[in-house]
């Protein structure tokens, strides 16, 4: 008998008691299933990731003005009016990192403005951002009408605006924008330009705005307008701040140089801000991180596959076994017909091959269908890969063959004669 | 009788060990069938019928003494060597018929050939032809619970002519069967022998016994009359 045939004999063996089947898979369909989805989820956080390092562009680097720990001694200058709590970047570091790190080729302020924008009379949640003309350059991120700011809007400190895609759809709908002017705080601008659509989730360890619900206003004027202090009421106190820059995007000349520029900026930027308020964010250590996280979730992964394949098999092992007992008479017979001790081995095997290999392919389908619910009920980014498929698969077949062996040889070796008995 | 025998029995011993008992089930049987023979094997119970039957049908082998199987010595055979020998040369008929529950009438009769290695086209062909034969072309995609117990036999009748055999070997055949039905094989069974089929059956009853050429009586594991 052929492979194909003893295939065949074996899948109506198994109909004759489908529950049972059914139920003997059931650890290798949950194994399975788990292991496909944990895969699904941890693939598409890589992926996600990914895609948040190539939005903020693979050769940049990111320094964030961290709001530093108040000290007790602060916290008495805090209780005095008119007080000022003042951290961050300056302006006039960013230019100082061009002309000690020669690897740096273009540096772009961000100043998050708190300041609500308006449609009419009617508050919108859109952020304002203060940067300057080489933002669109830096993100690769393009005027789908209009322009970008200019280094012209900047020395003129013109009132002009650009809007994202998605501030464009909630300030005008679909009314034109052209020489329309935007009310952000008590100050109008005009817009002058409309960005593509950029699609970035707001979510893993970078942290990206959605550039989508962003407008732009020249550095320069923002800073103008409105100064660094921003005042911010938290449960009755008024807290004033000062940031004269929130974050700057640093493009470096070569990928190489990524990493040991960051390394020298965190050098540079203790000793000029002892207090530690900052955060140097190199996308490519965020990718060597997650790569981290991913080593120690596929171990954890692979060893609660190892386990339930292990129960599945030993399930499998179980059932099997009792199916020998029940069908020695069978045994017998196929025996007294001519069957060879290696025909019923690969007839029992076969069984418990199909029975790991359907249930791994039901288990597929589940964990493929669970990764799905996750991706639709949670809106984590998931991907089924093929090889996490074939490795599932195939460890499953694999338990079916060494948890079959014994069954079969226990087949194998039941004695003909009771082909003849009578019970 | 001129033809070589299909079965040469001699002196043929089976020694079942037991916990250092010894249990002497056959001892010195001698006796040969020739082609074309139907004989029956009767004997009161415990006397060594069945014991001969399995070492008949190689499912067992003999503790001493020499057997025989259409010239081929099988008593040094490997399993294998038993196996193929078993499929190829004899076709068994089971008391209870001994059917496979996941395969259908056809199928059934395929399974010999298939261990045999016939290819599948040829098999079926082969199969239908047996099951035509036995009356049962009708019946040829059901499967075996849906058939009545002369059916049943009907269809390992055909299965155990599938290799076309030597010998025949019956266990009892009519033993799960009403007596109408009963003597329906029973005629089957002569027919075959008409035929020129070489049968040997076990049974206890005397009727079928005396419709057989020649019966073999075993008392106490030895062979009282009837061995040539
Ligand atoms: N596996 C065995 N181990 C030990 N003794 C056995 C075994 N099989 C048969 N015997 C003994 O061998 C003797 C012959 O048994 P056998 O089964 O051949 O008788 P039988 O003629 O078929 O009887 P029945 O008509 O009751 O089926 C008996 O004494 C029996 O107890
Ligand atoms: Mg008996």
């Amino acid at each position: 008998m052929g492979p194909l045939e003893t295939a065949r004999l074996a899948l109506r063996s198994l109909a004759l008691q489908k529950v049972r089947a059914l139920l003997t898979m059931l650890g290798v369909v949950i194994g399975v299933a788990a292991v496909i989805a944990m895969l699904s989820i941890s693939e598409g956080a890589k992926l996600e990731t990914l895609e948040q390092i190539r939005v903020l562009g693979v050769n940049n680097l990111r320094v964030r003005s961290v709001k530093p720990v108040i000290t007790e001694r602060k916290e008495e200058e805090a209780s005095r009016e008119n007080w000022i709590f003042e951290y961050g970047l300056r302006f006039a570091e960013l230019a100082r990192f061009q002309t000690l790190l020669p690897d740096v080729e273009l540096v772009v302020p961000l100043r998050e403005l708190r300041k609500d924008v308006w449609a009419g009379d009617r508050k919108t949640d859109i952020t304002v951002v203060g940067t300057s003309s080489h933002l669109a350059e830096i993100l690769n991120y393009r005027a789908q009408a209009g322009r970008f700011l200019t280094p012209s809007d900047e020395e003129s400190l013109r009132r002009v605006c650009v809007l994202g895609s998605g501030a464009r759809r909630k300030l005008f709908r679909f009314q034109p924008w052209q020489g329309e002017d935007v009310k952000v705080g008590e100050a109008w601008f005009r817009v002058v330009g409309v960005m593509e659509d950029k699609s970035a989730k707001a979510s893993g360890g970078i942290n990206l705005p959605d550039l989508n619900n962003q407008i732009y206003v020249p550095y320069a004027t923002a800073m103008g307008v409105y100064g660094a202090t921003s005042v911010k009421e938290t449960t009755g106190n008024f807290e004033a701040v000062k940031v004269e820059v929130d974050e700057a995007i640093l493009r470096i000349r070569s990928e190489d140089r990524i990493v040991p520029v960051g390394r020298s900026l965190r050098h540079m930027l203790t000793r000029a801000h002892p207090q530690g308020d900052f955060e140097v964010i190199v996308p490519l250590e965020l990718l060597h991180q997650s790569q981290r996280t991913q080593r120690t979730f596929t171990i954890v992964m692979a060893s609660i596959a190892a386990l339930s394949l292990l129960v599945g098999g030993i399930g499998i092992m179980n059932i099997m076994l009792a199916n020998v007992a029940e069908r020695k008479k069978e045994i017998g017979t196929r025996r007294a017909l001519g069957a060879r001790k290696r025909d019923i081995r690969r007839q029992f095997l076969m069984e418990s091959v199909l029975l790991s290999l359907i249930g791994g392919l039901l288990g597929i389908a589940l964990g493929a269908g669970g990764a799905r619910l996750i991706q639709l009920a949670a809106g984590w980014q998931t991907l089924v890969s093929p090889f996490a498929v074939v490795l599932a698969f195939a460890v499953a077949t694999a338990a079916g063959a060494v948890f079959g062996t014994w069954p079969a040889i226990k087949a194998a070796s039941v004695d003909p004669i009771v082909a003849l008995r009578e019970e | 009788m001129s033809a070589d025998p299909v079965v040469l029995f001699d002196r043929v011993g089976r020694v079942y060990e037991k916990g250092g008992l010894k249990v002497t089930a056959l001892r010195e049987a001698s006796f040969a069938v020739h082609p074309g023979e139907y004989v029956s094997i009767m004997g009161p119970s415990g006397s060594g019928k069945s014991t001969m039957l399995h070492l008949l049908g190689l499912l067992d082998r003999p503790t001493s003494g020499s057997y025989r199987l259409n010239g081929t010595e099988v008593r040094e055979l490997d399993d294998d060597a038993r196996s193929s020998l078993r499929n190829r040369s004899i076709g068994f008929i089971f008391q209870s018929f001994n059917l496979f529950s996941q395969l259908d009438v056809v199928g059934n009769v395929e399974v010999p050939m298939s261990y045999a290695g016939v290819p599948r086209r040829e098999r079926t062909r082969r199969a239908e032809a047996l099951i035509e034969q036995v009356g049962l072309g009708h019946r040829r995609g059901h499967r075996p619970n849906e058939l009545s117990g002369g059916e049943m036999q009907r269809v390992a009748i055909a299965r155990a002519l599938a290799n076309d055999p030597a010998l025949i070997l019956a266990d009892e055949p009519t033993g799960n069967l009403d007596s109408a039905t009963a003597e329906a094989i029973s005629a089957m069974l002569d027919d075959l022998h008409a035929k020129g089929r070489t049968i040997i059956m076990v049974t206890h009853n005397p009727e079928l016994g005396a419709r057989t050429g020649r019966t073999v009586r075993v008392r106490d594991g030895a062979i009282l009359d009837g061995a040539a």
